[in-house]
């Protein structure tokens, strides 16, 4: 599939400092000591920089949403994390790029130098973005990280809404259907698993675009819309205003809610988590993208990001880059049909 | 009681000197335009690691008062908004300001910014639960129509040809047209060009238009001697409460405007203090001096704008929901410091909840006092040598519109829409409604379609569901109502030229 026609606008920024750089160059020109001098220091500076370790200035982290929200917040989390127990020898900086369904920061990770400097924390939507059509790029275009931690995802209700069971939301799904509206936020993955698990139980939902994950609960707290996608996590915390889940998408039961059914005893083959995943240019090189794994590993080991797991409802396991590679092209390959249907509404 | 003891521990050393700076901090980057509360909270959110979790929140809530409100000066002094929140107080603050009164127009907006903050406090702390769970009520066809009735409410605010005004915000409209369009998650009018797939974002246009255009203006005219806005040494910044009696019914409906558009999520200060602006409007026994130098319009927008902040944090200490996008950052540092916003937050951090409620008055207040002391060698800044001024705002500006994304693009944007906005106002359009226009087309097109996602295509609900239903008879009531007037006062003019 060929994308819309990119022009590549990202060449502008740097010109002025080049021609700067120019002008500079042509007055020591003129000064032949102090080109020697500069030339002897710039040596010096190659040579100490080829022989010092990775990282030897501050690592870039983009950020493709706003400030405060849940995948800005976990890197802050980690940042915190590295900040306070010196785990690398360098600074931090987070930059949010947010927009466009988290596409320009994903582009500008994409477009940064592969030098392990600049790196970016994001969520399957890598995949959905492409099979869209808003990009023409996916995971494959990078080189993963990791993923640190997952949580798992239920489709739920109000507990006062008409819907008990997944079993006659189905049922009544099935007699009228688009007839359960669903809170959502297009074209993101909120909204195509959803999506995949109505194709798979054979029925149809009425997607209902409200954005963000506040503006979901609202929208089902309002009782506007009748069904969304949200993390256990979400779940329990929101268990008090009568948020409840209808059918967990993992492998087995979950124990916060040993009633509630797996998508697969339903016969429907969706086994989804929400994965944050660690991600960098695509030719960076393979020792510093381990160098950044092993650091995000012992971010993870400490007990008070444990414990803050734990309150996140995150759980606490390394995915290593084969498997988010997997995760993500099996996900992939199951949107991609479903993009007609997607895209119609 | 917990407010006692809250109020205690608030105004205890060192929460009390944390507020103090927040709001020092959030007036100072809120007065220069460009710097805004959201963009100090975000540098500042690092910085609160270490400290304690009370006292960080109540630092960065201060920020979020202290910068709510700064942006008035600038408004009225400059004619400049500070922040977004702060356009519709260059209507009014601006005109009173060039008239001679810029003390009067000052105080009025420093007043009214008090009044509108403690009254949402007030709301806050009596009645957060009841009011956040009323917002749930609020879905796509209300936020439809009640946007619908403030577009109907402010159409005639501009000054001048009405239909150059209407031009205006159809021009403004456009602007908020291309990007990803959330409706479909499909990318529109980006021509290809992958800067534009978000669109043109609200500071940046914001800055264009308003900051932007006047920098143009006043570098082209830097040679001419400007109206310069002196203030008289005897001018009292400190408001005479005493003259304030005809501003209460304005004060407590702007603030209960405020409160209500800042609880429910995803629509910004800048409309609140509009549907303030537009009803007062509508209420007034002197319509037609709005946008003159009005002083009900001033004491409307202001107040509106910071009710707006109080209203903001209901959802988000009632149910975890941020209000605002500043409120998203607050909650950001809640979790960072090992707090779980959420329904039971109450339950589990009874104390930061009170003391947050509480010290947002406080902060409120601080706001009053830092204003009303310093306004006087604030406003000096007129005084200064526009050569000096315009590179400082100039390059304030485009650090602004550059920060809270991180890409150039945004201040291409400023630039360009800098350019339009100067050449619109050489042609006599008016800007207000250009940025109306912006603003309330976006929201309206993705809560219509949303509703009507819902409703399968059928525009039904908006007469069948009552609160919706209430905003369309009374949007289609001033309609028709300011159509005969219009109808009428052209009839008469054609007579009086005649004869």
């Amino acid at each position: 599939m060929i994308g819309p026609i990119a022009f590549d606008r990202g060449n502008i920024i740097p010109i002025m400092p080049i021609l700067r750089a120019n002008r500079a160059f042509t007055r020591v020109r003129h000064l032949p000591t102090c080109r020697s001098i500069a030339f002897i220091l710039s040596i010096t500076l190659l040579v100490a920089s080829a022989r010092s370790e990775f990282p030897e200035k501050p690592i870039k982290i983009i950020i493709p949403t706003n400030t405060g929200g849940e995948v800005d917040t976990m890197a802050r989390i980690f940042q915190r994390a590295l900040q306070q127990n010196s785990i690398i020898p360098v600074k931090t900086v987070i930059l949010n790029l947010p927009g466009a369904g988290g596409t320009l920061g994903t582009r500008r990770l994409k477009e940064s130098p592969p030098d392990g400097y600049t790196i970016g924390l994001w969520t399957p939507g890598i995949v959905t973005s492409k099979t869209m059509g808003i990009v023409t790029y996916d995971h494959s275009d990078f080189a993963i990280i990791g993923r640190t931690g997952y949580s798992e995802l239920a489709l739920g209700v109000l507990n006062s809404s008409k819907y008990d069971s997944i079993e006659s939301l189905i049922a009544q799904s099935k007699e009228r259907p688009r007839s359960v509206k669903v809170a959502t936020n297009i074209g993101l993955p909120v909204h195509l698993t959803p999506l995949m698990f109505a194709e798979g139980a054979g029925i149809e939902f009425n997607f209902v675009q409200t954005g963000g994950g506040s503006k979901r609960l609202a929208s089902i707290l309002g009782k506007h819309t009748d069904l969304s996608l949200f993390s256990l996590l979400e779940f329990i915390k929101f268990g008090s205003t009568g948020l409840t889940p209808l059918v967990v998408l993992s492998n087995e039961r979950t124990g916060h809610f040993p009633d509630v059914p797996t998508a697969k005893e339903l016969g429907v083959d969706l086994v989804m988590n929400d994965a944050r995943i660690w991600i960098a240019p695509k030719d960076t090189p393979p020792e510093r993208i381990e160098y950044i794994a092993n650091a995000l590993k012992s971010v993870m080991a400490l007990p008070e990001i444990i414990e803050e797991y734990k309150t996140l409802g995150i759980y606490n396991e390394f995915g290593e880059p084969e498997e988010i590679d997997a995760f993500l092209d099996n996900m992939s390959e199951r949107v991609a049909p479903l993009v007609a249907k997607a895209r119609k509404l | 009681m917990e407010f006692f003891n809250a109020l205690q521990h608030v105004l205890s050393p060192y929460p009390f000197l944390w507020i103090f700076i927040g709001v020092a901090g959030g007036i100072f980057v809120g007065a220069i335009p460009g710097l805004g509360g959201g963009m100090l909270m975000a540098l500042t959110v690092p910085l609160t690691f270490s400290m304690d979790s009370t006292n960080a929140v109540l630092l960065l809530m201060g920020m979020h008062v202290g910068s709510v409100s700064g942006g008035l000066i600038s408004a009225t002094l400059l004619k400049m908004p500070g922040t977004p929140s702060a356009m519709m107080t260059t209507f009014d603050g601006h005109p009173m300001a060039k008239q001679g009164q810029p003390g009067k127009a000052l105080s009025l907006g420093i007043g009214a910014s008090l009044f509108g903050g403690i009254i949402s406090g007030v709301f806050l702390i009596a009645l957060a639960p009841p009011l956040s769970n009323f917002a749930h009520k609020f879905g796509p066809w209300e936020y439809v129509t009640m946007v619908m009735m403030a577009m109907v409410l402010i159409a005639s605010i501009s000054q001048g040809s009405m239909l150059k005004g209407l031009m205006a915000a159809m021009l403004g409209l456009m602007a908020a047209m291309p990007g990803l369009n959330e409706s479909d998650g499909q990318l529109r009018l980006t021509y290809g060009f992958d800067s534009m797939g978000d669109g043109f974002n609200l500071l940046p246009v914001l800055l264009g238009i308003f900051v932007m255009s006047q920098i143009i203006k006043d570098a082209l005219e830097i040679n001419k001697k400007g109206v310069g806005i002196a203030m008289s040494k005897t001018e009292r910044i400190f408001p005479k409460f005493g003259e304030w009696k005809r501003h209460t019914v304005n004060i407590a409906r702007s603030s209960c405007i405020g409160t209500w558009v800042g609880i429910l999520p995803g629509i910004g200060a800048s409309i609140s203090s509009m549907v303030a602006y537009g009803i007062a409007k509508t209420f007034s026994k002197n319509p037609k001096r709005f946008g003159t130098g009005h002083d009900e319009g001033i004491v409307a927008a202001e107040s509106a704008n910071n009710a707006n902040a109080g209203g903001a944090l209901i959802p988000l200490i009632t149910i975890g929901i941020p209000g605002a996008p500043v409120d998203a950052i607050l909650l950001g540092a809640m979790i960072m410091h090992q707090i779980q916003p959420g329904p039971l937050l109450f339950q589990t951090n009874g104390d930061l909840v009170w003391s947050l409620m509480t010290g947002y008055i406080v902060a409120n207040i601080v706001m009053f006092l830092i204003m009303v002391f310093s306004a006087r060698h604030l406003a000096k800044v007129v005084n200064i040598n526009r050569t000096y001024l315009i590179p400082v705002v100039f390059a304030f500006c485009l650090i602004g519109a550059y920060a809270p994304s991180n890409r150039m693009f945004d201040v291409w944007v400023v630039i360009g829409f800098g350019v339009v906005g100067y050449f619109l106002d050489r042609a006599r359009f008016p800007l207000g409604p250009f940025v109306i226009g912006y603003v309330l087309a976006g929201i309206m097109e993705a809560e219509l379609r949303s509703g009507l996602q819902m409703s399968e295509g059928s525009f039904g609900p908006m007469m069948t569901r009552p609160i919706a239903a209430t905003f369309t008879v009374i949007s289609i009531v001033f309609l028709v109502y300011s159509l005969v007037q219009e109808w009428r006062s052209r009839k008469t003019i054609p007579t009086t030229e005649s004869g």
